[in-house]
């Protein structure tokens, strides 16, 4: 009798244990990010920890092509690191049924700072976001039930998903996780501006004029009245995160956002994207109009329609142009050229594991 | 039955009651709530129409971003009786109840108080600081709030934009409000019991920003401003938004 009470508790010990993931925790190693200098420390979920397994799986599976419906397209075929991560140089990518996409791929660097994702802001996260192309008709096109069954199947992922979260954990949840650590690590801040930022290079004539007017405000009362791109594009992510209406057209055939929201108000609102590596991502705008940072210029210098619907107040009121002359442009196109990251072409962390 | 039998049930609701009456020996948790007005009506961002009687002109709102810090409160004379050091809130009117909230937790001394302050914008030392020091999810981490001036080497303290419409058309104003010299103390003078915790809401009241001090008429004064150039128009503005703030209630 005086050793129920040990046994009755030891029962209960062993019960509490195996009810809990305790024992299905895989032996992972922690995976520090490594913040750039002078970027403020992102806002990562903490239940998605980064692990050398979990990264190397997310790595895999973005390179693989049997998540989609035909098994021939992976998630890097629209986006290629040779390309900043973007598609190679067209307008919209090309879907496993060889169906035109609807919007221009957009590039991958820094996700780690952003709230919402795609040019429309409907992925709340880049786990939900990771899983929409794969079943998107017109890219990956593939049931994520398939996919599963498809990712059960294969010895290399059950062991890399074991690995990385534990046993049993083939399923959507974890595969968007997976994808989420490796699209987390893809860190773009090793540019000409950050190595002048850090006091180890300098701008030249050109860019040095370049980053002035970039960050001057249009203000014919100022003595350096600039092209206002600041105001979306300033900080070193090159971006305010926003969703916002810049005023391409006048009637819209793409409603971003509010095809999200169903409000008239977020009409013709699109993500606005990080400067950093444009040198590797034409074209640009979401529909991949302008195939030429000159292209871009001229747009807002003086083709910026004022009374596009929902149009943003900074935007707006440029009505008359920016003024900015062709040495003014150049100039611009310099600095934003010191925005290239070479080594989001190169480094091997980024690179397909299969090759 | 004894008569103290009889009045004992009596007697433990009413000692239930006092227990339960909220009042707090610790500090207390203030959570304030700022509701965007256009003199007492709501403004729904992007969608309502609001008409001044002094400017005649029709505004709609698409963003108000302010920066608040060093929350204090003051005591009947208007004195600083309980200050929290370092607190600071990125208010976006635009968006919903967490967003334009100020939670501060476990600070403030439990008592009576004659009125709230706060200041929009930084003080010198945060705003000419490294923001990349700021830990992920603070107020002023850039990414958080979307308001450092790169090139000026600090915060917008408040970013207001929206249209106004007048006879000949609509045209936007966007008034960035910066620098040192245009960071403002808004006192709120009321009598606050914070003996217990609290919600507050405070009004925000748009129609300030244009006819507060200062009668500001957009197409006349200036229709934007980044604080430099402007004919003294962000000055105009800044004082103007020190008076936009009241309590509505306290619950």
């Amino acid at each position: 009798m005086k050793y129920l009470l040990p046994v009755v508790l030891s029962l209960l010990t062993l019960s509490t244990t195996s009810c809990n993931e305790g024992w299905n925790k895989p032996d992972t190693t922690a995976y520090l990010l490594e913040i750039p200098p002078g970027f403020p420390p992102p806002d990562i979920a903490g239940d998605n920890p980064l692990t050398v397994e979990g990264i190397l799986l997310g790595r895999q599976l973005f390179y693989d092509p049997t998540l989609s419906g035909d098994s021939t397209q992976s998630c890097a075929g629209c986006h290629v690191s040779a390309f900043g991560f973007t598609d190679s140089a067209v307008a919209f990518s090309t879907g496993i049924q060889g169906l035109p996409g609807d919007r221009n791929s957009m590039a991958l660097h820094n996700l780690a700072w952003d709230a919402v994702f795609f040019w429309d802001g409907r992925a709340a996260s880049l786990r939900e976001q990771s899983l929409m192309p794969i079943q998107d008709a017109l890219e990956m096109d593939a049931s994520l039930a398939t996919v599963i069954e498809r990712l059960k199947a294969s010895d290399r992922y059950q062991k890399g998903f074991r690995e990385a979260f534990g046993r049993n954990k083939i399923d959507e949840e974890h595969l968007g996780m997976a994808m989420e650590q490796f699209l987390l690590t893809i860190i773009s801040g090793n540019s000409k501006f950050d190595q002048v930022a850090a006091g180890m290079a300098s701008f030249t004539a050109s860019e040095q004029r370049g980053i002035l007017l970039f960050n001057g405000e249009v203000n014919p009362n100022s003595p350096n009245s600039g092209a206002d791109c600041f105001h979306c594009h300033g900080g070193v992510l090159a971006t305010n995160h926003k969703l916002m209406n810049n005023g391409l057209d006048f009637v819209l055939t793409d409603l971003g956002l509010g095809d999200v929201t169903g409000k008239a108000s977020d009409n013709g609102k699109f993500k606005v994207p990080s400067l950093r590596n444009l040198a590797f991502t034409a074209p640009y705008m979401h529909d991949g109009r302008f195939n030429t940072l000159m292209g871009v210029l001229n747009f807002y210098n003086e083709n910026v329609r004022s009374n596009s619907p929902n149009i943003d107040p900074s935007m707006g009121k440029f009505a008359n142009g920016l003024g900015l002359n062709l040495q003014d442009k150049m100039d611009i196109i310099a600095f934003l050229n010191t925005l290239n990251d070479p080594s989001i072409e190169t480094d091997t962390l980024f690179q397909n594991p299969y090759q | 039955m004894k008569a103290s039998q009889k009045f004992l049930p009596l007697l433990s609701l009413a000692i239930l009651l006092v227990g339960c009456d909220g009042l707090k020996k610790g500090p207390v948790d203030i959570s304030i709530t700022f509701a965007p007005v256009f003199d007492g009506t709501e403004v729904v961002y992007e969608q309502s129409l609001h008409q001044s009687a002094t400017t005649n002109d029709a505004f709609t709102f698409v963003r108000s971003d302010l920066i608040l810090t060093d929350f204090s409160l003051l005591d009947e004379s208007g004195e600083v009786a309980n200050e929290i050091g370092g607190s600071a809130a990125y208010v976006h009117m635009a968006g919903d109840l967490s967003d334009r909230n100020w939670t501060l937790t476990d600070q403030i001394d439990p008592g009576h108080y004659g009125g709230i302050r706060f200041y929009i914008g930084p003080d010198t030392s945060a705003n000419h600081g490294d923001p990349s020091l700021w830990p992920a999810g603070h107020p002023l981490n850039p990414t958080v709030n979307g308001l450092h001036w790169g090139w000026a080497g600090g915060y917008i303290f408040s970013a207001l934009e929206g249209t106004y419409a007048t006879s000949t058309g609509t045209n936007p104003f966007l008034y960035h409000i910066g620098f040192d010299s245009n960071r403002v103390r808004v006192d709120i003078l009321q009598d606050i019991d914070f003996r217990r915790d609290r919600n507050v809401t405070v009004d925000f009241n748009l129609a300030n920003i244009f006819d507060g001090t200062h009668l500001i008429e957009p197409a006349i004064t200036g229709d934007f401003t980044h604080s430099t150039f402007d004919n003294g128009l962000a000055s105009k503005v800044r004082d103007n938004l020190m008076g936009a703030f009241s309590i509505k209630d306290i619950y």
